[in-house]
Protein backbone atom coordinates (compact mmCIF):
# COMPACT_ATOMS: atom_id res chain seq x y z
CA UNK A 1 0.00 0.00 0.00
CA UNK A 2 2.92 2.40 0.57
CA UNK A 3 6.64 2.59 -0.05
CA UNK A 4 7.11 3.40 3.61
CA UNK A 5 7.97 0.25 5.59
CA UNK A 6 8.40 2.18 8.86
CA UNK A 7 4.87 3.56 8.52
CA UNK A 8 3.53 0.04 7.98
CA UNK A 9 5.30 -1.14 11.13
CA UNK A 10 3.87 1.79 13.12
CA UNK A 11 0.36 0.86 12.03
CA UNK A 12 0.93 -2.71 13.25
CA UNK A 13 2.41 -1.45 16.52
CA UNK A 14 -0.70 0.65 17.08
CA UNK A 15 -2.57 -2.68 16.99
CA UNK A 16 -0.24 -4.02 19.73
CA UNK A 17 1.92 -6.12 17.39
CA UNK A 18 5.07 -6.92 19.38
CA UNK A 19 6.90 -8.51 16.44
CA UNK A 20 6.49 -5.25 14.52
CA UNK A 21 7.94 -3.43 17.53
CA UNK A 22 11.07 -5.60 17.36
CA UNK A 23 11.32 -4.99 13.62
CA UNK A 24 11.07 -1.24 13.98
CA UNK A 25 13.83 -1.28 16.57
CA UNK A 26 16.15 -3.12 14.16
CA UNK A 27 15.16 -0.87 11.28
CA UNK A 28 15.48 2.50 13.01
CA UNK A 29 17.54 2.36 16.22
CA UNK A 30 20.86 3.22 14.57
CA UNK A 31 19.34 6.27 12.91
CA UNK A 32 17.80 7.45 16.19
CA UNK A 33 21.04 6.70 18.03
CA UNK A 34 22.81 8.97 15.53
CA UNK A 35 20.29 11.74 16.29
CA UNK A 36 20.67 11.29 20.06
CA UNK A 37 24.47 11.15 20.06
CA UNK A 38 24.69 14.27 17.96
CA UNK A 39 22.32 16.28 20.17
CA UNK A 40 23.22 14.89 23.59
CA UNK A 41 26.92 14.29 22.89
CA UNK A 42 27.09 11.57 25.50
CA UNK A 43 26.64 7.85 24.91
CA UNK A 44 25.26 6.88 28.32
CA UNK A 45 22.57 9.54 28.16
CA UNK A 46 21.82 8.72 24.52
CA UNK A 47 21.21 5.07 25.44
CA UNK A 48 18.95 6.09 28.29
CA UNK A 49 17.04 8.39 25.93
CA UNK A 50 16.77 5.64 23.31
CA UNK A 51 14.90 3.41 25.77
CA UNK A 52 12.57 6.26 26.65
CA UNK A 53 11.91 6.98 22.98
CA UNK A 54 11.01 3.41 21.99
CA UNK A 55 8.74 3.20 25.02
CA UNK A 56 6.94 6.24 23.64
CA UNK A 57 6.87 4.75 20.16
CA UNK A 58 4.97 1.75 21.52
CA UNK A 59 2.56 3.87 23.52
CA UNK A 60 1.98 6.55 20.91
CA UNK A 61 1.99 4.61 17.64
CA UNK A 62 -1.79 5.12 17.50
CA UNK A 63 -1.19 8.82 16.96
CA UNK A 64 0.89 8.29 13.84
CA UNK A 65 -0.96 9.29 10.69
CA UNK A 66 0.60 8.06 7.43
CA UNK A 67 -1.31 10.74 5.54
CA UNK A 68 0.67 13.42 7.31
CA UNK A 69 4.19 12.19 6.74
CA UNK A 70 6.69 9.37 6.63
CA UNK A 71 7.27 6.97 9.49
CA UNK A 72 10.94 7.80 9.89
CA UNK A 73 10.15 11.51 10.04
CA UNK A 74 7.73 10.80 12.90
CA UNK A 75 10.32 8.71 14.76
CA UNK A 76 13.03 11.33 14.37
CA UNK A 77 10.66 14.05 15.59
CA UNK A 78 10.06 12.04 18.79
CA UNK A 79 13.80 11.49 19.23
CA UNK A 80 14.74 15.13 18.63
CA UNK A 81 12.02 16.41 20.94
CA UNK A 82 13.05 14.14 23.74
CA UNK A 83 16.76 14.91 23.31
CA UNK A 84 16.14 18.66 23.23
CA UNK A 85 13.90 18.43 26.32
CA UNK A 86 16.81 16.79 28.13
CA UNK A 87 19.26 19.36 26.85
CA UNK A 88 17.17 22.35 27.92
CA UNK A 89 16.54 20.84 31.35
CA UNK A 90 20.27 20.42 32.00
CA UNK A 91 21.67 22.71 34.61
CA UNK A 92 23.89 25.41 33.08
CA UNK A 93 27.45 24.29 32.37
CA UNK A 94 26.75 20.62 33.06
CA UNK A 95 28.54 18.13 30.88
CA UNK A 96 30.69 20.57 28.94
CA UNK A 97 33.91 18.91 30.01
CA UNK A 98 33.12 16.01 27.74
CA UNK A 99 35.48 15.31 24.86
CA UNK A 100 32.76 13.98 22.62
CA UNK A 101 30.77 17.13 23.02
CA UNK A 102 33.69 19.31 21.97
CA UNK A 103 34.14 17.15 18.90
CA UNK A 104 30.47 17.57 18.13
CA UNK A 105 30.69 21.37 18.32
CA UNK A 106 33.72 21.44 16.04
CA UNK A 107 31.88 19.24 13.59
CA UNK A 108 28.79 21.43 13.69
CA UNK A 109 30.72 24.55 12.74
CA UNK A 110 31.21 23.40 9.18
CA UNK A 111 28.22 23.72 6.96
CA UNK A 112 25.91 20.92 7.96
CA UNK A 113 24.50 20.82 4.47
CA UNK A 114 27.87 19.84 3.07
CA UNK A 115 27.11 16.35 4.34
CA UNK A 116 23.59 16.18 3.01
CA UNK A 117 22.80 13.82 0.23
CA UNK A 118 20.84 16.00 -2.11
CA UNK A 119 17.99 13.74 -2.99
CA UNK A 120 14.24 13.72 -2.47
CA UNK A 121 13.11 15.89 0.43
CA UNK A 122 16.67 16.93 1.11
CA UNK A 123 17.12 18.46 -2.34
CA UNK A 124 14.40 21.01 -1.76
CA UNK A 125 15.83 21.87 1.64
CA UNK A 126 19.28 22.41 0.13
CA UNK A 127 17.86 24.73 -2.51
CA UNK A 128 15.86 26.76 0.02
CA UNK A 129 18.73 27.06 2.48
CA UNK A 130 20.89 28.33 -0.35
CA UNK A 131 18.53 31.30 -0.64
CA UNK A 132 19.36 32.39 2.92
CA UNK A 133 22.47 34.30 3.91
CA UNK A 134 25.18 31.76 4.68
CA UNK A 135 25.54 32.46 8.41
CA UNK A 136 21.77 32.38 8.94
CA UNK A 137 21.43 29.11 7.09
CA UNK A 138 24.22 27.70 9.25
CA UNK A 139 22.46 28.93 12.39
CA UNK A 140 19.15 27.25 11.47
CA UNK A 141 20.95 24.00 10.64
CA UNK A 142 23.00 24.14 13.83
CA UNK A 143 19.83 24.57 15.83
CA UNK A 144 18.07 21.70 14.10
CA UNK A 145 20.89 19.16 13.88
CA UNK A 146 22.82 19.90 17.07
CA UNK A 147 19.97 21.18 19.26
CA UNK A 148 21.73 24.50 19.89
CA UNK A 149 19.84 27.03 22.00
CA UNK A 150 19.52 30.71 21.12
CA UNK A 151 22.15 31.36 23.75
CA UNK A 152 24.65 28.90 22.24
CA UNK A 153 23.96 30.18 18.72
CA UNK A 154 24.41 33.79 19.81
CA UNK A 155 27.75 32.89 21.35
CA UNK A 156 28.92 30.99 18.32
CA UNK A 157 28.00 33.74 15.88
CA UNK A 158 29.03 36.59 18.19
CA UNK A 159 25.70 38.43 18.22
CA UNK A 160 23.28 39.29 21.07
CA UNK A 161 20.63 36.66 21.84
CA UNK A 162 17.78 38.87 20.67
CA UNK A 163 19.52 39.53 17.38
CA UNK A 164 20.00 35.79 16.90
CA UNK A 165 16.35 35.17 17.62
CA UNK A 166 15.27 37.82 15.15
CA UNK A 167 17.59 36.32 12.51
CA UNK A 168 16.18 32.90 12.98
CA UNK A 169 12.54 33.91 13.06
CA UNK A 170 12.91 35.84 9.81
CA UNK A 171 14.91 33.02 8.23
CA UNK A 172 12.19 30.54 9.18
CA UNK A 173 9.53 32.62 7.45
CA UNK A 174 11.68 32.82 4.31
CA UNK A 175 12.24 29.08 4.43
CA UNK A 176 8.54 28.44 4.77
CA UNK A 177 7.81 30.53 1.71
CA UNK A 178 10.39 28.58 -0.32
CA UNK A 179 9.59 25.12 1.04
CA UNK A 180 5.83 25.48 0.55
CA UNK A 181 6.14 26.32 -3.14
CA UNK B 1 8.72 37.56 22.16
CA UNK B 2 7.73 39.83 19.33
CA UNK B 3 10.09 40.54 16.52
CA UNK B 4 9.83 43.73 14.51
CA UNK B 5 8.62 43.04 10.96
CA UNK B 6 6.90 39.79 11.87
CA UNK B 7 3.14 40.28 11.55
CA UNK B 8 1.12 39.34 14.60
CA UNK B 9 -0.83 36.64 12.77
CA UNK B 10 2.46 34.90 12.05
CA UNK B 11 3.37 34.58 15.73
CA UNK B 12 1.76 31.16 16.15
CA UNK B 13 3.45 29.70 13.12
CA UNK B 14 6.85 31.16 14.01
CA UNK B 15 6.53 29.80 17.54
CA UNK B 16 5.70 26.38 16.07
CA UNK B 17 8.84 26.62 13.92
CA UNK B 18 10.97 27.57 16.95
CA UNK B 19 9.52 24.66 18.89
CA UNK B 20 10.42 22.22 16.11
CA UNK B 21 13.85 23.77 15.70
CA UNK B 22 14.32 23.35 19.45
CA UNK B 23 15.79 26.76 20.21
CA UNK B 24 13.29 27.92 22.85
CA UNK B 25 14.52 28.31 26.43
CA UNK B 26 13.13 25.78 28.91
CA UNK B 27 10.15 27.77 30.22
CA UNK B 28 8.96 28.76 26.75
CA UNK B 29 9.53 25.23 25.47
CA UNK B 30 7.41 23.78 28.25
CA UNK B 31 4.67 26.34 27.60
CA UNK B 32 4.72 25.41 23.90
CA UNK B 33 4.55 21.68 24.74
CA UNK B 34 1.47 22.31 26.89
CA UNK B 35 -0.13 24.33 24.13
CA UNK B 36 0.66 21.53 21.69
CA UNK B 37 -1.58 19.18 23.69
CA UNK B 38 -4.45 21.66 23.97
CA UNK B 39 -4.45 23.66 20.77
CA UNK B 40 -5.14 21.65 17.61
CA UNK B 41 -4.31 24.63 15.40
CA UNK B 42 -0.87 24.92 17.00
CA UNK B 43 -0.36 21.14 16.82
CA UNK B 44 -1.05 21.25 13.08
CA UNK B 45 1.44 24.10 12.64
CA UNK B 46 4.07 22.05 14.51
CA UNK B 47 3.37 18.95 12.38
CA UNK B 48 3.75 21.00 9.20
CA UNK B 49 7.10 22.38 10.36
CA UNK B 50 8.29 18.88 11.20
CA UNK B 51 7.55 17.97 7.59
CA UNK B 52 9.13 21.11 6.15
CA UNK B 53 12.41 20.62 7.98
CA UNK B 54 12.52 16.84 7.66
CA UNK B 55 14.92 17.11 4.70
CA UNK B 56 17.56 18.13 7.25
CA UNK B 57 17.29 14.67 8.83
CA UNK B 58 19.63 13.42 6.11
CA UNK B 59 22.32 15.35 8.01
CA UNK B 60 22.20 12.83 10.87
CA UNK B 61 24.64 9.95 10.50
CA UNK B 62 23.69 6.49 11.70
CA UNK B 63 25.40 5.31 14.87
CA UNK B 64 25.42 1.71 16.08
CA UNK B 65 22.82 1.25 18.82
CA UNK B 66 23.16 -1.44 21.48
CA UNK B 67 20.32 -3.96 21.74
CA UNK B 68 18.17 -2.31 24.38
CA UNK B 69 15.04 -4.18 23.32
CA UNK B 70 15.04 -6.58 26.31
CA UNK B 71 15.08 -3.64 28.72
CA UNK B 72 12.44 -1.73 26.79
CA UNK B 73 10.18 -4.77 26.55
CA UNK B 74 10.61 -5.47 30.25
CA UNK B 75 9.50 -1.94 30.95
CA UNK B 76 6.52 -2.11 28.63
CA UNK B 77 5.38 -5.69 28.99
CA UNK B 78 6.70 -6.58 32.44
CA UNK B 79 9.02 -9.36 31.27
CA UNK B 80 12.14 -9.41 33.36
CA UNK B 81 15.21 -9.75 31.12
CA UNK B 82 17.60 -11.06 33.75
CA UNK B 83 17.32 -11.72 37.40
CA UNK B 84 20.31 -9.81 38.70
CA UNK B 85 19.02 -7.62 41.52
CA UNK B 86 20.26 -4.05 41.22
CA UNK B 87 21.57 -3.98 44.78
CA UNK B 88 24.13 -6.68 43.94
CA UNK B 89 26.06 -4.52 41.54
CA UNK B 90 25.64 -1.55 43.80
CA UNK B 91 26.89 -3.52 46.77
CA UNK B 92 29.89 -4.84 44.86
CA UNK B 93 30.76 -1.32 43.77
CA UNK B 94 30.37 0.09 47.26
CA UNK B 95 32.47 -2.68 48.79
CA UNK B 96 35.25 -2.16 46.27
CA UNK B 97 35.21 1.55 46.93
CA UNK B 98 35.34 0.97 50.68
CA UNK B 99 38.20 -1.50 50.32
CA UNK B 100 40.20 1.06 48.41
CA UNK B 101 39.37 3.69 50.97
CA UNK B 102 37.81 5.86 48.29
CA UNK B 103 35.20 8.39 49.24
CA UNK B 104 32.35 7.97 46.80
CA UNK B 105 30.61 11.15 45.90
CA UNK B 106 27.28 10.67 44.26
CA UNK B 107 26.01 13.59 42.27
CA UNK B 108 22.36 13.76 41.39
CA UNK B 109 21.69 14.08 38.43
CA UNK B 110 21.86 16.08 35.20
CA UNK B 111 18.80 14.69 33.48
CA UNK B 112 15.30 15.57 34.69
CA UNK B 113 13.37 12.61 36.01
CA UNK B 114 11.17 11.49 33.14
CA UNK B 115 7.67 10.06 33.48
CA UNK B 116 7.72 6.27 33.51
CA UNK B 117 4.93 4.61 31.56
CA UNK B 118 2.67 2.66 33.90
CA UNK B 119 -0.11 1.24 31.80
CA UNK B 120 -2.34 1.91 28.84
CA UNK B 121 -6.10 2.11 29.37
CA UNK B 122 -8.00 0.48 26.53
CA UNK B 123 -11.00 -1.68 25.78
CA UNK B 124 -11.79 -4.15 23.05
CA UNK B 125 -13.80 -2.60 20.28
CA UNK B 126 -13.05 0.94 21.42
CA UNK B 127 -10.71 3.42 19.75
CA UNK B 128 -10.26 5.24 23.03
CA UNK B 129 -6.86 4.86 24.68
CA UNK B 130 -5.21 6.63 27.55
CA UNK B 131 -1.53 6.47 28.42
CA UNK B 132 -0.81 6.59 32.15
CA UNK B 133 2.67 7.47 33.39
CA UNK B 134 4.18 8.12 36.78
CA UNK B 135 6.86 10.48 38.06
CA UNK B 136 7.28 10.44 41.82
CA UNK B 137 3.90 11.51 43.19
CA UNK B 138 2.58 12.74 39.85
CA UNK B 139 0.33 10.63 37.68
CA UNK B 140 0.01 11.79 34.10
CA UNK B 141 -3.05 10.62 32.21
CA UNK B 142 -3.08 11.49 28.51
CA UNK B 143 -5.56 10.54 25.82
CA UNK B 144 -3.54 9.10 22.95
CA UNK B 145 -6.34 7.86 20.72
CA UNK B 146 -10.08 8.16 20.32
CA UNK B 147 -12.46 11.04 20.95
CA UNK B 148 -12.82 13.25 24.03
CA UNK B 149 -16.10 13.20 25.96
CA UNK B 150 -18.96 14.92 24.14
CA UNK B 151 -20.31 18.28 25.36
CA UNK B 152 -21.96 18.01 28.77
CA UNK B 153 -19.93 14.93 29.68
CA UNK B 154 -16.50 14.31 31.13
CA UNK B 155 -14.09 11.40 31.51
CA UNK B 156 -13.46 10.49 35.14
CA UNK B 157 -10.52 8.38 36.35
CA UNK B 158 -11.04 5.71 39.01
CA UNK B 159 -8.71 3.53 41.05
CA UNK B 160 -9.99 0.07 41.92
CA UNK B 161 -8.16 -1.96 44.54
CA UNK B 162 -9.27 -5.56 44.92
CA UNK B 163 -12.96 -5.76 45.76
CA UNK B 164 -13.18 -2.29 47.27
CA UNK B 165 -15.40 0.39 45.72
CA UNK B 166 -13.72 2.53 43.02
CA UNK B 167 -12.08 5.71 44.27
CA UNK B 168 -12.17 8.77 42.02
CA UNK B 169 -8.72 10.14 41.18
CA UNK B 170 -10.09 13.09 39.24
CA UNK B 171 -11.63 14.42 36.04
CA UNK B 172 -9.79 14.42 32.73
CA UNK B 173 -10.39 17.66 30.90
CA UNK B 174 -9.19 18.00 27.32
CA UNK B 175 -6.39 15.71 26.26
CA UNK B 176 -5.10 14.82 29.67
CA UNK B 177 -4.15 15.89 33.16
CA UNK B 178 -1.44 15.42 35.71
CA UNK B 179 -2.81 14.37 39.10
CA UNK B 180 -1.30 13.84 42.52
CA UNK B 181 -1.28 10.08 43.07
CA UNK B 182 -2.63 7.94 45.78
CA UNK B 183 -0.34 5.03 46.72
CA UNK B 184 -0.39 2.83 43.66
CA UNK B 185 0.65 -0.79 43.56
CA UNK B 186 0.87 -3.73 41.21
CA UNK B 187 -2.47 -5.37 40.48
CA UNK B 188 -4.53 -2.24 41.01
CA UNK B 189 -6.88 -1.27 38.20
CA UNK B 190 -7.36 2.15 36.63
CA UNK B 191 -10.63 2.80 34.82
CA UNK B 192 -12.28 5.68 33.04
CA UNK B 193 -16.01 6.22 33.07
CA UNK B 194 -18.23 8.68 31.26
CA UNK B 195 -19.84 11.10 33.72
CA UNK B 196 -21.85 14.32 33.61
CA UNK B 197 -19.79 17.56 33.56
CA UNK B 198 -18.45 18.15 37.03
CA UNK B 199 -17.98 14.45 37.62
CA UNK B 200 -20.01 11.65 39.15
CA UNK B 201 -22.67 13.16 41.42
CA UNK B 202 -22.67 10.13 43.71
CA UNK B 203 -18.99 9.49 44.29
CA UNK B 204 -19.23 6.16 42.45
CA UNK B 205 -19.10 5.66 38.68
CA UNK B 206 -22.55 6.32 37.24
CA UNK B 207 -21.85 6.19 33.48
CA UNK B 208 -20.41 3.39 31.38
CA UNK B 209 -16.83 2.31 32.01
CA UNK B 210 -15.01 3.15 28.78
CA UNK B 211 -11.48 1.81 29.19
CA UNK B 212 -9.45 0.04 31.87
CA UNK B 213 -5.88 -0.97 32.53
CA UNK B 214 -4.05 -2.99 35.15
CA UNK B 215 -0.90 -1.69 36.83
CA UNK B 216 1.49 -4.55 36.21
CA UNK B 217 4.59 -3.39 37.96
CA UNK B 218 5.56 -0.16 39.58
Amino acid sequence: MTDDPIAELLIKIAAQDRAAFRDIYSASSSKLMGVLLRILGNRAEAEDALQEIYTRVWLRAGRFDPEKGRGMTWLIAIARNHAIDRLRARPPRAGNDDGEEVAQLADGSRSALAGLVAEGEARRVVKCFAELEADRAAAVQGAYLDGLSYEALAQRFGVPINTMRTWLRRSLLKLRECLDQ
Amino acid sequence: MTTPDIPKEEETDVLAAEYVLGTLPLAEREAAATRLRRDAHFALAVARWEQRLSGLNAGYDDAPAPDLLPKIEARLFGVSPQKKPFWKSWFAGAAAAAALGVAVLVIFSPAPQPFTPLTTLAAEGSALRYEVALRGQELRVARIAGPAAEAGRVHELWLIVGDAAPVSLGLIEGDGVTLATAALGAGMVLAISLEPTGGSPTGAPTGPVLVTGVIENI
